[in-house]
């Protein structure tokens, strides 16, 4: 399987450039208090693609807004986001300005509606780098010509002149991409980015992930596609109703599913037959009591209706580096 | 029984003055209650092709034969038994709602349409209901305050009021998680068994096809057609 082959540069002892701590995000509401988030830890080491997986509604974008600090103001933020030595949520807007883009990019999905539909695509290229201090006007077009030629596109010097609405969906998450990385980026946060595509558009955003990966930076790829995060990823966490229930490698936990949330998807997946997960996911302003999966849960006893579940470390017996957490009371 | 029948079907649409072509020489049995899957890259017409055969477009070559009788030289009674007899499931199953109409109005205009009395219609639509898993809340909610799981099932029970013999589901699944994903193609297929519907299943993923169908047509340049 992929997942096994792929390789993290060694950087010697593990350092993570963004950690995020305890992060809980809460929607202020009319009809009440919407918990978007509790508790989520997560760290990015370089080099790393670390996959964040749930279906839709379950919070997985509010992390990367939380983190680049893209929240309205009705959110109420608490716990920590670390960039390297920096504490994301007490830097200035001015500071944060800079580190977005530059620092840390964003490939937003719904690429036809973040890119600027009455800009062609070569302004929307070249000013970003213009506007970082990364190069000069004439360097930025020959950096974004080039770097589009590289994403597999043809008559590059026509598509600079196209505007958006000229472009397929296909074609525009790939800009975007180019956009992101232009910027040279230590860290890129990919939003659903082959949501909508075909099979053969999303083998070429792969490519992009797994050469940005490798090359630049650090990937947070944040996805309810399963097959693509497999493929992709070094890392996955899996995350129902605004909370992470399972962590650990790839590989393990593609293998051995601890969580049932995690193995109703796994058993959702087309090579497994189709089998749903009975039941919907809950409305996040009303959650259920103790571990949220409770009520979908097959295993579920009596404790789990009242007690949260802490997190639970499983020691894999092939000694990988990496451990494998779930918070599950079974 | 060959209830809906394309015959070498293909469509071209006049741009600045030179024809498009968007598909050519396309031929698909339709049987009552199997399904049909069509598989191809985006931009090879399968939508297009889903249009012309739920009648919402001409084709520009070929006839498309619903009981065997071209739907294009249909008589007007003919013609909207075959609108009501073959009911279309779109891709996005929130912007197939009307976005100012509650799900509930949306519903009750379909239940007009068909003429079911007025007090009829809360039993019907909680059969209705009953069969595709939803609550009865959902009807006071509009479209964006539900989920695209909930949304997709709305869709279809909207559909089977009109007691449909042919659903042609236009990627249905695809704007679903996984495991809604997998729910809905549990409910299509039970639906099948229940009420001997047809479906023309359009989707770009091939897995999903080959669990649904019992044919598959891939659609590619040249149209061509292999059996399962």
């Amino acid at each position: 399987m992929a997942g096994n082959e792929k390789k993290q540069q060694d950087n010697g002892p593990i350092s993570h450039m963004l950690e995020v701590e305890n992060l809980s995000v809460t929607f202020k509401g009319k009809n009440g208090d919407i918990p978007a988030l509790r508790g989520i830890d997560l760290h990015l080491g370089h080099n790393e693609c670390l996959a964040i997986v749930g279906e839709s509604g379950c919070g997985k974008s509010v992390i990367a807004q939380a983190i680049m600090r893209l929240l309205p103001e009705e959110a109420v933020l608490s716990g920590r986001v670390r960039y390297n030595t920096r504490d994301l949520f007490s830097e200035t807007n001015d500071t944060m300005n800079h580190i977005r883009g530059k620092e840390i990019a964003m490939v937003f999905q719904s690429p036809e509606r973040a890119l600027n539909p009455v800009y062609k695509i070569g302004r929307q290229l070249v000013e970003p780098m213009v506007m970082h201090g990364i190069c000069s006007r004439s360097d930025a077009h020959i950096r974004a010509k080039k770097m589009l030629t590289e994403l597999g596109f043809k008559d590059v010097d026509e598509l600079m002149h196209f505007y958006p609405w000229m472009c397929s969906g296909g074609m525009c998450q790939r800009i975007l991409f180019s956009a992101a990385c232009l910027l040279q980026p230590k860290i890129i946060i990919a939003d659903e980015p082959t949501k909508g595509l075909d099979a053969d558009r999303i083998s070429d955003i792969e490519h992009m992930l797994n050469m940005a990966s490798t090359e630049y930076t650090g990937v947070l790829l944040i996805t309810h596609d399963l097959k693509l995060a497999q493929r992709v990823a070094h890392r996955i966490m899996i995350m129902y109703a605004g909370v992470i229930v399972e962590s650990g490698d790839v590989s393990q936990v593609f293998s051995n599913p601890l969580h049932p949330y995690t193995q109703g998807l796994i058993r959702s997946m087309p090579e497994h037959g189709f089998h749903p997960i009975s039941g919907m996911s809950p409305a996040l302003s009303d959650l259920p009591s103790g571990c949220v999966f409770h009520p979908r849960c097959k295993h579920a006893a009596q404790d789990c209706q009242s007690e949260i579940p802490k997190w639970k470390e499983r020691k894999e017996v092939d000694g990988n580096a990496h451990s494998h957490m779930v918070r599950c009371l079974c | 029984m060959l209830i809906l029948h394309a015959d070498c079907i293909g469509k071209e649409y006049r741009k600045e003055g030179h024809k498009d072509l968007v598909f050519s020489s396309f031929s698909v049995d339709v049987h009552m209650g199997e399904t049909v899957g069509l598989v191809g890259p985006s931009g090879c017409g399968k939508s297009t092709c889903a249009r012309v055969l739920a009648g919402l477009e001409k084709p520009s070559r070929g006839r498309v034969l619903y009981r065997g009788k071209d739907i294009h030289t249909l008589t007007r009674a003919e013609w909207s038994q075959f609108r009501r007899e073959v009911q279309v499931i779109f891709q996005d199953p929130v912007g197939s709602f009307n976005p100012t109409q509650t799900i509930g109005q949306s519903m009750t205009a379909v239940l007009k349409h068909v003429h079911v009395p007025g007090d009829e219609h809360e039993n019907e639509l909680a059969h209705v209901f009953h069969h595709v898993g939803l609550q009865m809340e959902i009807l006071s909610r509009y479209p964006d305050q539900i989920s695209g799981g909930q949304a997709q099932r709305a869709a279809i029970a909207r559909g089977m009021i009109m007691q449909p013999r042919v659903m042609i589901l236009d990627e249905p699944t695809s704007a679903l998680d996984v495991s809604v994903q997998a729910q809905i193609l549990h409910l299509l297929t039970y639906v099948q068994k229940e009420h001997k519907i047809a479906y023309v299943f359009i989707s770009h993923d091939i897995d999903v096809v080959e669990y649904m169908s019992h044919t598959i047509v891939k659609m590619q340049e040249i149209s061509c057609k292999m059996k399962k």
